[in-house]
Order: structure tokens, then sequence, then C-alpha cells
């Protein structure tokens, strides 16, 4: 089998795309604002459960067809249904996938809320990043217990892309790439422009100093539901787009390893910045991808290496030279964002104008 | 079980101040350690013992010279060592993955031939029986000896109890830490060769216990030692007995069992972040921080 | 009129230690008041209640005319009330400029739905961005504006923190050793900056210290503490007569 260089590229961006998003949140909420969001996964999974909740129950409703229980009995017959509906019917899959990204982004910010007031209660530091990581497993666990929301440990297949209509499948891939794509660079300049607001000086004020912070009439605790809510919108919306792209929602896919995933690109890109989130997601998702080629170019010349093993010590070694040397990461934060010195500049400038 | 891991936190965190989650892969080196050693000396479980608690201790050690101590020197704040504890752990793992696949040393379980000793009706008490439990007192109560006994468990408590106090009155605190991370690694270590004896053995077990391990060791207060056993017995139980009384009672499936610590956990640090110090008087004596 | 702020039967424990006990006093509007007295007496203890930082055991803080006891310590700030830390309470990895300019109160652009909107906000930033400008220079230390807080002087530290607080346009600021670690020169510079803040606009002071002398030549009072209580409440000229005072601070 040959690599087709085109759809490799396709799928490439397609998951840049996601791991960039889920990035920019992490990157907001612990670069800029100091949270250390160790339960990343658990957010892009209520996107990803909300996926398994709406294409399963909401499109045959929308479609106007009997509801028919995805798991158990009626498993192939309702994954057909749904199949079907995506392939006939563009716009309802379309209505479909707005109404599922509206949902888990407001049940992202509403739990990311939650979980920040949290931290209130919290007597050490460390103490919330433990109790974020073990929230999200316990999430994890009950839904893969629990057989109401996406079958429990079956998962849910069948979830179809809003560009499935089109039957080249070619075409709807990039056609779902770009819809990514654009999603990102949305995400991006609206991130970029609360670093460079007020908004982001308030919070790297909160991430330096909360006690002195809150002595200067901040909110801190509010100002922290804030971000955490905006983080964990984006990161539901990354995880409908994460369930679309595998097809398939199963609660494997979201555990700590790929929370530290997202450590790393955030660490290695650089905190505080979101050029440094995106270029992280960049070159770890290209590293996946190579590591994944080689490990198939390796297994057919006989050679019987689990590859995946190299690829988590690589992520080590790399998540522990960068946080020993450059632990500011390959694109550090600026420090002149906001508008404040060009208000300055030009004022100096005009005053040296008028003595000349 | 559970109690010599916890314990190994405990002095961690509360000496070293560093949550370390690579303490996960402590436990697993040991093990493997264990396994290999049993496939040289079968029938010596002392020596497999030793050699476990050697390996756990080298790799404490080595990843302290390596990587924390320098992190520590730059001011790293507690995120970036937890997030450099996470970095080693995958390190650790991945590289024990690599050598249980080139090696064929999967889910095996560490050889000690087996003897009946005692049967009691349903009561059977056999070799590994005999050697786990009175191995894990036997460490529980050196540890203890140690603590409270000498120069340097005396200097550990310092620190414990306030660093910058104790690097006043004069304790050499690298050397104290280097101390206390072999200590760590080497109860760990045993700790994974006897949970090796008991079970078995592969890469990920560490992992899989490490947070019913934070449990414990957040159940106890992080501080004392007589409160960290308990909290490690109280762990266990829960994970055991409380889960079939749910499932009896209420239909509660066992798959939703490894959550039982995670919710210890959070709901500890939520509302008695002391955990279960001050609950009774007899606690207080195994404590770290007076 | 009542005074600015009022302190009825503070008390503050902590554990068995009781830090402040019984502490009542009042400072009038405009005064520069000081608050002297050895280490471990309290002092640092008290400014943390009035600020809002810690809850008191007992007693009552009253504040132009409300009741702040228990307040958290963002809306003690909008009510008027500053404080400064004893170790600079700077954020160190921020700029001269971006400290002074967060205290602002109802800035636009800090709200997360307005702050991706420019044009919403940048009027505002632009004007505050020279107020903040004209803050570290009446403090002289304008030419510092756009380096971190943390390659400042101790001395520079100091007056930035003064200059941050002014932002908050407050009534009264709470200072805790505001001349802590720095140059005696330095140190006269900072309470005539002191001084030209109260004339000029009006703001009230509350002021910890250990320069005495420094102290007692700016002050309109001072209040002294000993173990938690108050020993005296008096001008400084009768503080310095006062055998009680003496006998604490000099043995004799
Ligand atoms: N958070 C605290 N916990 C326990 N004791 C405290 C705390 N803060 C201050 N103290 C004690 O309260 C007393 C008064 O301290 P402080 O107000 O800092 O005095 P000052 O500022 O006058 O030197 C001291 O004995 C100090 O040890
Ligand atoms: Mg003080």
């Amino acid at each position: 089998m040959n690599i087709d260089a085109g759809a490799t590229l396709t799928a490439l961006l397609t998951l840049f795309g996601i791991y960039g998003l889920i990035a920019l949140s992490l990157n907001l909420e612990y670069g800029v604002a100091g949270i250390p969001n160790f339960g990343k996964a658990l957010f892009v999974s209520i996107g990803a459960y909300t996926t398994g909740v709406t294409y399963t129950r909401l499109l045959p409703l929308l479609a106007g067809q009997e509801a028919v229980s995805p798991c158990g009995m009626t498993l192939s017959t309702a994954l057909q249904l749904r199949t079907a509906i995506m392939r006939d019917l563009p716009g309802i899959g379309f209505v479909n996938f707005a109404v599922t990204i509206a949902i888990a982004m407001g049940v992202g910010a509403v739990v990311g809320c939650l979980m920040s007031y949290a931290a209130l209660r919290l007597r050490q530091e460390w103490f919330l990043a433990l109790v974020l990581l073990v929230g999200s497993e316990i999430v994890r666990i009950f839904v893969r217990g629990y057989e109401p929301i996406i079958c429990a440990s079956n998962g849910v297949s069948g979830i179809a892309q809003p560009f499935f209509f089109i039957r080249d499948a070619r075409l709807n891939s990039i056609m779902f790439m770009l819809l990514i794509l654009i999603m990102l660079l949305v995400v991006y300049v609206y991130v970029e422009r609360l670093v460079r607001s007020p908004y982001g000086r308030l919070l790297r004020a909160v991430r330096e100093n909360a006690e002195v912070a809150q002595a200067m009439g901040k909110n801190v605790a509010q100002i922290r539901a804030g971000v955490m809510a905006i983080g964990s919108a984006i990161a539901a919306a990354a995880g409908v787009l994460f369930a679309l792209n595998v097809g398939f929602v199963s609660t494997n896919d979201y555990d700590v390893a790929l929370t530290l995933d997202i450590w790393v690109m955030v660490v290695l890109g650089g905190l505080g910045n979101p050029r440094g989130a995106l270029l992280g997601a960049l070159l770890i998702t290209l590293l996946d991808r190579f590591t994944g080629i080689a490990a198939i170019q390796l297994n057919r010349t006989g050679i019987a290496l689990e590859f995946n093993y190299f690829r988590y010590i690589l992520l080590g070694v790399i998540l522990l030279l960068m946080l020993r040397f450059r632990p500011r990461g390959l694109l550090p934060e600026r420090r002149h964002a906001t508008l404040a010195y060009q208000a300055l500049e030009s004022q100096a400038a005009e005053s040296t104008g008028d003595r000349g | 079980m559970y109690a010599l891991m916890a314990l190994g936190i405990t002095l961690t965190v509360s000496v070293i101040k560093l949550p370390n989650f690579a303490h996960a892969e402590y436990i697993t080196v040991g093990a493997y350690a264990a396994l290999i050693a049993s496939q040289q000396f079968p029938g010596n479980p002392l020596l497999i013992i030793v050699i476990a608690g050697t390996a756990g201790a080298l790799a404490a050690l080595i990843a302290h010279l390596t990587v924390f101590r320098a992190l520590e020197k730059q001011r790293s704040s507690t995120y970036t060592l937890l997030l450099a504890s996470f970095a080693v752990g995958l390190i650790l793992r991945y590289s024990l993955f690599i050598l249980a696949d080139s090696t064929n040393l999967f889910d095996r379980r560490i050889q000690v031939s087996l003897q009946v000793l005692l049967r009691e009706g349903s009561l059977i008490i056999t070799n590994i029986f005999a050697w786990v439990v009175p191995t894990s007192l036997i460490l529980v109560m050196l540890l203890s000896l140690l603590l409270n006994h000498t120069p340097i468990g005396r200097d550990m408590r310092a620190m414990a109890n306030n660093l910058d106090l104790a690097r006043i009155i004069g304790v050499r605190v690298e050397r104290v830490k280097n101390w206390t991370w072999m200590l760590v690694g080497l109860l760990a270590g045993s700790s994974g060769a006897l949970w090796g004896i008991y079970s078995s053995v592969s890469p990920l077990m560490g992992w899989f216990a490490i947070l019913s391990v934070f449990a414990a060791a957040i159940l106890g207060g992080m501080s004392s030692f007589t409160g960290t056993i308990l909290g490690a017995y109280l762990v266990a139980f829960s994970e055991n007995t409380v889960m079939q009384f749910l499932n009896f009672q209420l239909g509660v499936d066992f798959s939703f069992k490894p959550a039982v610590p995670f919710i210890i956990i959070i709901l500890i640090l939520l509302f008695r972040p002391q955990g279960l110090t001050g609950l009774f008087d007899f606690l207080r004596r195994g404590e770290l921080r007076r | 009129m009542s005074a600015l702020l009022q302190l009825r039967n503070i008390r503050k424990d902590f554990g068995g230690l009781r830090a402040v006990d019984d502490v009542s006093f009042e400072v009038e509007r405009g005064k520069i008041v000081g608050l002297v007295g050895p280490n471990g007496s309290g002092k640092s203890t008290l400014i943390d209640v009035i600020s809002g930082t810690i809850e008191p055991t007992m007693g009552q803080v009253i504040f132009d005319g409300r009741d702040i006891t228990g307040k958290p310590p963002n809306t003690i700030f909008e009510y008027g009330l500053s404080r400064g830390f004893q170790e600079p309470g700077l954020f160190f990895q921020m700029t001269a400029l971006d400290n002074t300019l967060l205290p602002v109160k109802n800035q636009r652009g800090e709200r997360p739905t307005a702050a991706p909107w420019r044009r919403l906000w940048h009027a505002q930033e632009e004007k505050n961005a020279l107020e903040a400008h004209n803050a570290l220079a009446r403090m002289e230390i304008a030419a510092q504006y756009d380096k971190l807080a943390s390659d400042l002087s101790g001395g520079q530290m100091k007056l930035l923190e003064m200059a941050r607080a002014l932002m908050g346009s407050p009534t009264m600021m709470l200072l805790d050793e505001p001349t802590a670690g720095v140059a005696p020169k330095l140190a006269h510079n900072i309470f005539n900056h002191i001084n030209a803040l109260n004339k000029h606009f009006g703001i009230t002071f509350l002021i910890v210290e250990h320069r005495l002398e420094l102290l007692f030549e700016h002050v309109d009072a001072v209040i002294v503490m000993h173990m938690g209580s108050i020993l005296a409440i008096d001008t400084p000229d009768a503080i310095t007569s006062n055998a009680a005072v003496r006998e604490v601070y000099l043995g004799d």
C-alpha cells in the first residue's frame, strides 16, 4: 500500500485543528490564567458524549423518525437509521451538528464553572490539579458503566460528520477539515484578542498573585469560573469534532493520556501565547503521524517493535527537556501585548513632534 | 499492600513537597526487578524483595538527581514538578513496556514455590501469605524506627515541619532529600515485589494503582504514618467490601469499582483536607508534622 | 461627621494565640495615622482584618459609614479602602504599566464579553494608560513603565505599589512598612510622596512603620500596640514622652 499524500495531509490538518482547539483552551486556562486543568479530557469528553446522545436521539427526532434505542438488540437498526439520515438529509445533519455544538459548549461551560469553585475549598494548590484529574476519571468510569448515555463500554458508532452526504469520501473529508480549520481560526482570533485585552491582563494578574489581585478589587473566584467556562466550552466543541472525526464515541479515547498530550503541546509551544499553543499542537500532531507512518513501515520490514511505546517515551523526554531548559516554551508569552503601550508610544511620538 | 505504597507518597509529599506521580513506576520497576530476580533465584523471597527494593530506590534516586533536583533549583512551580513527575512516569512505564515486550514478561506472576502452611476450614495460609504480611509489617516498623530514632529521621521530620526552618538549623537538605528518595523508592520497589508475588506483574500495574494509593495517603492526611496505614486499609476495604455491599443492596455494577478511590479523594480534599488526622488521638503517635 | 475608619473591639485568635485583643480606635478623614509596636504585636494581623484578608474572631470594622466586617477584600477595595503588603505585593512578571493599570475600576475591557471587541474599550484603555503614566510620573518611575516589576529596585517597587494603589482612586490607604528594606534617603522620599498624596487628593493613611523618627515627622497621630492590645493613642510628641511606651520600646 502506498501512502496517499492528499488523504494523509487532510487527516493531519483535521487532527491539528481539533488538537489546536483543545490546546488553545488549555493555554488560556493554564498559560494565561494559571489554572492547572488536569481534567482536560473530561471537558473534551463532554463534547463527545453530547455528540453520542444527540446523534442517536435527537437526529432521528429531527428527521421525523421513530426513535430507536441505540443499544442492545436494536443497535444495528439504529445505526442504519442515523447513517441514512446523514446521507440523505444534509439540512437536518447540519441542524443537528449546530445543536450538538451549542449543547456541548453550554454543558462544558457549566461544568467548567462548577469545577472551578472546587478550588475555593482546597488547601494546597496542587489539590486542584488532582481533583480535576480524578474528577475526569470518575466521569469516564461512570459513563463507561451507565448504559443510557453512550451504551456503556460498547460506545456508539456511525457518528457521521456533517458533510457525509457528499458521496466522494475525499471531498467530504476535505470539507470537514475546512470546517474545523475555520473554527480553529475563529477561536484563535478570539483567544488572541482576549490575551491582548485588559481581560488578558486581569487573568495574568490572577495567575501571578491571586491574593493581591483580590486586594486590587478583583473577584478572583468569579474570574476563574469565567475563564474555566470559556476554556471548557472550547474544549467541549473540540470534543464534538473529535467524535465526528473518528465516527465513534467511546470512553477509552478520553483518559489521562489525552490530557497529557494536550499539556505537552502547550508546554512545548509556549505558555500564555496562543500561537505557541497552535505550534505545539502542530508539532505533536506531526510527531504522531510520523511515528505512526514509521511504525507501519518498520512493521513491513519485519521489525516487530511497538512504536507507540517510543511515542510516549518521546513525549516524556520532550516534556522534561522543555521544563528544564525552556520553561516558557518555544514561543514565550509576549510582554507588551496590550493596547496601553501603543497609547503611550503614540503620545510620546506626538509630544516630540510638538517640540520639533 | 496499599499501605507501603501510600507511606512512600506521604513521605514524598511531606518531606520533598512533591506530589509524585512517577511513584507508580517505582512500584512497577520494583515488581519487574523482582520478576527477573525470581527467574534467577527462585525460592529465595527475601533476596527477591531486597533486589526489588534496591531497584526502586535506584529509580527514585536517579529520577531525583537527573530531573527533580534541577527543576527545584530553578524554583519551578508545583505544577511544573507535577508535570515532570508525569513525564518521568511515562518514560519509565514505556521503557518497561519495551522490556516486557522483548523478553515476553507480560502479566506474569512472580514465581515463589507455593506451599500450604496451614489449613483450617476455609482459612488457608500459604507461604506467600506468610511472607507478604510479615514483610510489610517489618518494613513499616523499620520505617517507624528510622524516622523516630535516627538522626536522618529527625532531619526528615524537621523538613516535613518547616523546610526553611530546617535549613536554618543546619539540616543538610540535599543529603536528606537523597536519602528520602531512596527510602521512598525502597518502599515502592519492595511493595511492587510483594504485589507481584500476590497477584501479577505488568507495566501498567503501578499506574492503575497510583490513584488508589493517593487516595490512601490523602485519607491519612498526608502527614502521619498511622493515619496513612489506616487510610490504606480503609481504601482497600471500601474498594472491596463496600463495593460488594453496594452491588448487593443497590445493584451498583462492579464496573464502577475503580471510581471508589477517586470519590474518596474528592470528598476528602473538599470536605476534610486533614484526612483522618485529629480524629483519634492515638493517630498522633506516628506523626511527621507535630 | 463621624470618623472614616472605626474599629470596635476587634479580636483575632490563631488557634490558641490571641494576635489582636480587643482593639478599638478611629481614624479621622484626611489624617495620616501611624501604627507602631514591637515585632509580633499584631500590626499586620490588624491590617489583614481591616482589609478583609482575614476575618476577625470578634468585633466590627466600619469604613465610610458601612460595616465591612467579614466582607471580601475585593469589595472593601471597591468601597475605597486600598492596602499595601509588607512583602511587596506586585505582579512581578508584569510590567510596571500593567501593574498600575490593574486596579482601575469599571474597566470595560476586563469583561470577557467585551474584551474581544477593541472598539468597546479602546478609548477607555488609552485614557487609563495616560493616567497610569501620570501616576508613575508622580512617583518618579515613569521611565520604568515597560520594565518588569521584578527588574525594579526595592525602593522603586514600593513607589510602584503606591502608584498602583493610586489608580484605584482610594479614599484611604493602609500601608504595611512602606519603607522596609529601603535606603534612608529613599525612605524620606516615600514619606514625602505620602504627604503629597494626602494634601493633593485628601487620601487618609494608616501606616505601619518601624522608622519612628521619620514616621513621627509626618503623622497626625500614633497608635502603639503591644502584645495584641493598644498601649497608647496620642500625638507623636506625647507618645515620645509616654512612659509606658518608652518601657516597651527601650526597656526603661
Ligand atoms: N496566619 C497566622 N497563623 C498563626 N499565627 C499568626 C498568623 N499570622 C500572625 N500570627 C501571629 O500573630 C502575632 C502577630 O503577628 P503580626 O500581626 O504579623 O505582628 P506584627 O506585624 O506586629 O509584627 C504573632 O505572634 C504571629 O506569630
Ligand atoms: Mg508585620
